[in-house]
Protein backbone atom coordinates (compact mmCIF):
# COMPACT_ATOMS: atom_id res chain seq x y z
CA UNK A 1 0.00 0.00 0.00
CA UNK A 2 1.57 3.59 -1.20
CA UNK A 3 1.80 5.85 1.94
CA UNK A 4 -0.01 8.96 1.52
CA UNK A 5 1.95 12.21 0.51
CA UNK A 6 0.94 15.07 3.65
CA UNK A 7 0.81 18.45 2.31
CA UNK A 8 3.13 20.52 3.64
CA UNK A 9 5.55 17.61 5.28
CA UNK A 10 8.84 19.51 6.63
CA UNK A 11 6.77 22.83 7.07
CA UNK A 12 8.09 23.54 10.50
CA UNK A 13 11.29 22.63 9.34
CA UNK A 14 11.38 24.87 6.42
CA UNK A 15 10.17 27.30 8.23
CA UNK A 16 13.13 27.11 11.02
CA UNK A 17 15.53 27.23 8.57
CA UNK A 18 14.25 29.78 6.29
CA UNK A 19 14.01 32.05 9.14
CA UNK A 20 17.43 31.27 10.69
CA UNK A 21 18.96 31.74 7.20
CA UNK A 22 17.84 35.02 6.60
CA UNK A 23 17.74 36.70 9.93
CA UNK A 24 21.70 35.47 10.14
CA UNK A 25 23.46 36.07 6.48
CA UNK A 26 20.71 39.19 5.22
CA UNK A 27 19.62 40.98 8.90
CA UNK A 28 15.95 40.33 7.80
CA UNK A 29 12.86 38.87 9.48
CA UNK A 30 10.56 36.67 7.54
CA UNK A 31 7.63 35.35 8.61
CA UNK A 32 5.10 32.42 6.82
CA UNK A 33 2.33 34.36 4.97
CA UNK A 34 -0.89 32.86 2.64
CA UNK A 35 -0.19 35.38 0.10
CA UNK A 36 2.03 33.73 -2.91
CA UNK A 37 4.39 36.73 -4.39
CA UNK A 38 2.05 37.67 -7.46
CA UNK A 39 3.14 36.23 -10.80
CA UNK A 40 3.70 38.35 -14.18
CA UNK A 41 6.14 40.22 -13.46
CA UNK A 42 9.98 39.55 -13.70
CA UNK A 43 10.30 36.77 -12.16
CA UNK A 44 13.58 34.66 -10.99
CA UNK A 45 13.45 31.13 -9.60
CA UNK A 46 15.95 28.91 -8.63
CA UNK A 47 15.89 25.11 -8.47
CA UNK A 48 18.21 22.74 -6.19
CA UNK A 49 17.57 18.74 -7.32
CA UNK A 50 17.79 15.87 -4.95
CA UNK A 51 18.52 12.64 -6.26
CA UNK A 52 19.24 9.05 -4.66
CA UNK A 53 16.90 7.39 -2.07
CA UNK A 54 14.41 10.87 -2.32
CA UNK A 55 14.53 12.18 -5.79
CA UNK A 56 13.14 15.81 -5.91
CA UNK A 57 13.40 19.38 -6.39
CA UNK A 58 13.41 22.48 -3.74
CA UNK A 59 12.39 25.96 -6.08
CA UNK A 60 12.45 29.49 -4.31
CA UNK A 61 10.86 31.86 -6.18
CA UNK A 62 10.47 35.60 -5.98
CA UNK A 63 10.55 38.68 -8.19
CA UNK A 64 13.74 39.98 -9.48
CA UNK A 65 13.34 43.78 -7.85
CA UNK A 66 13.04 41.42 -4.33
CA UNK A 67 16.45 38.99 -5.62
CA UNK A 68 18.05 42.30 -5.71
CA UNK A 69 17.43 43.49 -2.65
CA UNK A 70 18.24 40.39 -0.98
CA UNK A 71 21.54 40.15 -2.69
CA UNK A 72 22.83 43.76 -1.72
CA UNK A 73 21.97 42.56 2.17
CA UNK A 74 23.35 38.98 1.35
CA UNK A 75 26.95 40.32 -0.04
CA UNK A 76 26.31 43.56 1.96
CA UNK A 77 27.04 45.73 -1.11
CA UNK A 78 24.70 48.74 -2.66
CA UNK A 79 26.47 48.53 -5.61
CA UNK A 80 24.79 45.59 -7.77
CA UNK A 81 22.28 46.65 -10.42
CA UNK A 82 19.13 45.37 -11.83
CA UNK A 83 21.31 43.16 -14.76
CA UNK A 84 24.14 42.00 -12.25
CA UNK A 85 24.82 38.64 -12.00
CA UNK A 86 25.07 38.72 -8.13
CA UNK A 87 21.31 38.33 -8.21
CA UNK A 88 20.65 34.89 -9.81
CA UNK A 89 24.28 34.11 -7.66
CA UNK A 90 22.28 34.91 -4.55
CA UNK A 91 18.93 33.42 -5.32
CA UNK A 92 20.51 29.68 -6.12
CA UNK A 93 22.82 30.14 -2.98
CA UNK A 94 19.66 30.73 -0.63
CA UNK A 95 18.17 28.05 -2.45
CA UNK A 96 21.18 25.74 -1.79
CA UNK A 97 21.52 26.64 1.99
CA UNK A 98 17.80 25.60 2.43
CA UNK A 99 18.16 22.09 0.23
CA UNK A 100 21.17 21.40 2.17
CA UNK A 101 19.42 21.65 5.38
CA UNK A 102 16.47 20.60 4.88
CA UNK A 103 18.47 16.88 3.36
CA UNK A 104 19.44 16.12 6.73
CA UNK A 105 15.66 15.49 7.08
CA UNK A 106 15.31 13.11 4.33
CA UNK A 107 16.68 9.52 3.79
CA UNK A 108 20.33 9.06 3.99
CA UNK A 109 22.26 8.24 0.87
CA UNK A 110 20.19 11.76 -0.95
CA UNK A 111 22.75 13.71 -2.99
CA UNK A 112 21.93 17.32 -4.08
CA UNK A 113 22.77 18.57 -7.46
CA UNK A 114 23.91 22.13 -8.57
CA UNK A 115 21.11 25.20 -8.36
CA UNK A 116 19.56 26.28 -11.95
CA UNK A 117 18.18 29.50 -12.24
CA UNK A 118 15.01 30.47 -14.47
CA UNK A 119 14.15 34.07 -14.92
CA UNK A 120 11.74 36.07 -17.01
CA UNK A 121 8.34 37.03 -17.14
CA UNK A 122 4.64 35.21 -17.40
CA UNK A 123 6.57 31.92 -16.69
CA UNK A 124 5.51 28.66 -14.99
CA UNK A 125 8.12 25.88 -13.40
CA UNK A 126 6.65 22.27 -13.71
CA UNK A 127 8.37 18.83 -12.46
CA UNK A 128 7.44 16.26 -14.88
CA UNK A 129 6.37 13.54 -12.18
CA UNK A 130 6.53 15.65 -9.32
CA UNK A 131 4.32 16.53 -6.73
CA UNK A 132 4.35 19.80 -4.45
CA UNK A 133 4.82 17.95 -0.64
CA UNK A 134 5.39 21.40 0.91
CA UNK A 135 4.26 25.11 -0.33
CA UNK A 136 5.18 27.95 1.62
CA UNK A 137 5.13 31.59 1.32
CA UNK A 138 7.14 33.94 3.14
CA UNK A 139 7.05 37.96 3.95
CA UNK A 140 9.53 40.14 4.12
CA UNK A 141 10.08 43.80 3.94
CA UNK A 142 10.47 43.75 0.79
CA UNK A 143 7.65 41.68 0.04
CA UNK A 144 7.06 37.71 -0.40
CA UNK A 145 8.63 34.71 -1.51
CA UNK A 146 7.84 31.15 -2.64
CA UNK A 147 9.14 28.27 -1.40
CA UNK A 148 7.94 24.65 -2.81
CA UNK A 149 9.53 21.09 -2.37
CA UNK A 150 8.66 18.62 -4.94
CA UNK A 151 8.95 15.03 -4.78
CA UNK A 152 9.45 12.71 -7.71
CA UNK A 153 8.37 9.28 -8.05
CA UNK A 154 8.15 6.74 -10.50
CA UNK A 155 4.66 6.53 -11.85
CA UNK A 156 3.76 9.83 -9.83
CA UNK A 157 1.11 12.33 -12.19
CA UNK A 158 1.82 15.64 -12.21
CA UNK A 159 0.15 17.50 -9.50
CA UNK A 160 1.70 20.74 -8.83
CA UNK B 1 50.54 32.34 5.00
CA UNK B 2 46.93 32.89 2.82
CA UNK B 3 43.66 31.15 3.01
CA UNK B 4 42.26 29.64 0.04
CA UNK B 5 38.57 29.81 -0.39
CA UNK B 6 37.49 27.98 -2.79
CA UNK B 7 33.70 28.02 -4.67
CA UNK B 8 32.11 27.64 -7.27
CA UNK B 9 29.60 30.71 -6.42
CA UNK B 10 31.12 34.12 -6.37
CA UNK B 11 28.13 35.21 -4.00
CA UNK B 12 30.09 32.72 -1.80
CA UNK B 13 33.47 33.33 -1.96
CA UNK B 14 32.66 36.97 -1.45
CA UNK B 15 30.57 36.24 2.11
CA UNK B 16 33.61 33.65 2.99
CA UNK B 17 35.73 36.64 3.19
CA UNK B 18 33.56 38.81 5.08
CA UNK B 19 32.92 36.99 7.35
CA UNK B 20 36.93 35.63 7.86
CA UNK B 21 37.41 39.46 7.87
CA UNK B 22 34.95 39.98 10.67
CA UNK B 23 35.90 36.94 12.24
CA UNK B 24 39.60 38.58 12.76
CA UNK B 25 41.45 36.50 10.05
CA UNK B 26 43.53 39.24 8.45
CA UNK B 27 45.73 36.81 6.55
CA UNK B 28 46.34 37.32 3.01
CA UNK B 29 42.73 35.74 1.44
CA UNK B 30 43.05 33.69 -2.01
CA UNK B 31 40.14 32.61 -4.00
CA UNK B 32 39.42 29.28 -6.29
CA UNK B 33 36.18 28.49 -8.09
CA UNK B 34 36.97 25.16 -8.86
CA UNK B 35 39.52 22.54 -7.96
CA UNK B 36 41.16 23.05 -10.48
CA UNK B 37 42.22 26.33 -9.78
CA UNK B 38 42.21 25.90 -5.79
CA UNK B 39 44.82 22.58 -6.70
CA UNK B 40 47.20 25.99 -8.45
CA UNK B 41 46.72 27.77 -5.51
CA UNK B 42 47.91 25.05 -3.24
CA UNK B 43 51.09 24.41 -5.82
CA UNK B 44 51.75 27.59 -4.99
CA UNK B 45 52.94 26.50 -1.03
CA UNK B 46 51.61 29.50 0.05
CA UNK B 47 48.09 28.18 1.13
CA UNK B 48 48.25 26.95 5.28
CA UNK B 49 43.97 26.64 5.13
CA UNK B 50 41.48 25.52 2.49
CA UNK B 51 37.99 26.24 3.09
CA UNK B 52 35.85 24.50 0.60
CA UNK B 53 32.82 23.77 -0.56
CA UNK B 54 31.58 20.36 -0.80
CA UNK B 55 29.14 20.68 -3.85
CA UNK B 56 31.04 22.05 -7.20
CA UNK B 57 30.89 20.92 -10.63
CA UNK B 58 34.14 18.83 -12.56
CA UNK B 59 35.62 18.37 -9.07
CA UNK B 60 33.80 18.41 -5.89
CA UNK B 61 35.49 19.41 -2.31
CA UNK B 62 35.86 15.63 -1.80
CA UNK B 63 37.46 14.88 -4.90
CA UNK B 64 39.48 17.81 -4.07
CA UNK B 65 40.56 16.86 -0.85
CA UNK B 66 41.48 13.38 -2.09
CA UNK B 67 43.67 14.63 -4.86
CA UNK B 68 45.76 16.70 -2.25
CA UNK B 69 46.50 14.01 -0.92
CA UNK B 70 47.04 11.90 -3.97
CA UNK B 71 49.50 14.51 -4.44
CA UNK B 72 51.18 14.83 -0.83
CA UNK B 73 50.54 18.26 -0.52
CA UNK B 74 49.72 18.56 3.73
CA UNK B 75 47.68 21.28 4.02
CA UNK B 76 45.02 22.21 6.81
CA UNK B 77 41.80 21.19 5.04
CA UNK B 78 37.91 21.99 5.94
CA UNK B 79 34.57 22.09 4.20
CA UNK B 80 31.76 25.39 4.37
CA UNK B 81 28.67 24.13 2.97
CA UNK B 82 25.27 24.12 3.34
CA UNK B 83 25.18 20.19 3.38
CA UNK B 84 24.26 19.11 6.71
CA UNK B 85 23.37 15.70 6.65
CA UNK B 86 25.62 13.09 9.33
CA UNK B 87 26.62 10.94 6.97
CA UNK B 88 28.56 13.96 4.15
CA UNK B 89 29.66 15.28 7.86
CA UNK B 90 31.07 11.18 8.78
CA UNK B 91 32.62 11.22 5.12
CA UNK B 92 34.55 14.21 5.77
CA UNK B 93 35.99 13.40 8.82
CA UNK B 94 37.11 9.70 7.23
CA UNK B 95 38.44 11.72 4.06
CA UNK B 96 40.46 13.96 6.65
CA UNK B 97 38.81 17.14 6.94
CA UNK B 98 39.71 19.50 9.96
CA UNK B 99 36.09 20.41 10.30
CA UNK B 100 33.13 21.15 8.90
CA UNK B 101 31.47 24.76 8.86
CA UNK B 102 27.66 24.78 8.02
CA UNK B 103 25.63 27.56 6.26
CA UNK B 104 24.37 29.72 7.32
CA UNK B 105 27.19 30.77 9.84
CA UNK B 106 28.34 33.81 11.72
CA UNK B 107 32.12 34.97 12.51
CA UNK B 108 31.69 33.47 15.95
CA UNK B 109 31.15 29.97 14.52
CA UNK B 110 33.93 30.83 12.38
CA UNK B 111 36.08 31.82 15.30
CA UNK B 112 35.00 28.85 17.10
CA UNK B 113 36.00 26.45 14.38
CA UNK B 114 38.82 27.89 12.95
CA UNK B 115 40.98 29.46 16.04
CA UNK B 116 41.69 26.33 17.75
CA UNK B 117 43.31 24.99 13.84
CA UNK B 118 45.20 28.11 12.84
CA UNK B 119 45.48 29.87 16.29
CA UNK B 120 45.63 33.67 16.39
Amino acid sequence: METQIVANTYQAEVDQIVAALFLSMLATEVSPTQDDPPRGDDMITSVMPFAGPWKGELLLECHRLQARCFAKRFLQTEEIDDSSDDIPSTVAELANIIAGNLKSLLPAGVSMGTPSIIEGKHYTVRICGGKTICHRAFATDVGPFLLRLIEKRENMENEQ
Amino acid sequence: MSILIVDDSKAMRMIVRRTLHQAGYHQDLKEAANGAEALQAVESGEIELVLCDWNMPEMNGLDLLAKLKTMGRTVKFGFVTSECSTDVHMLAKESGALFFITKPFTPDIFRSVLDPIIGK
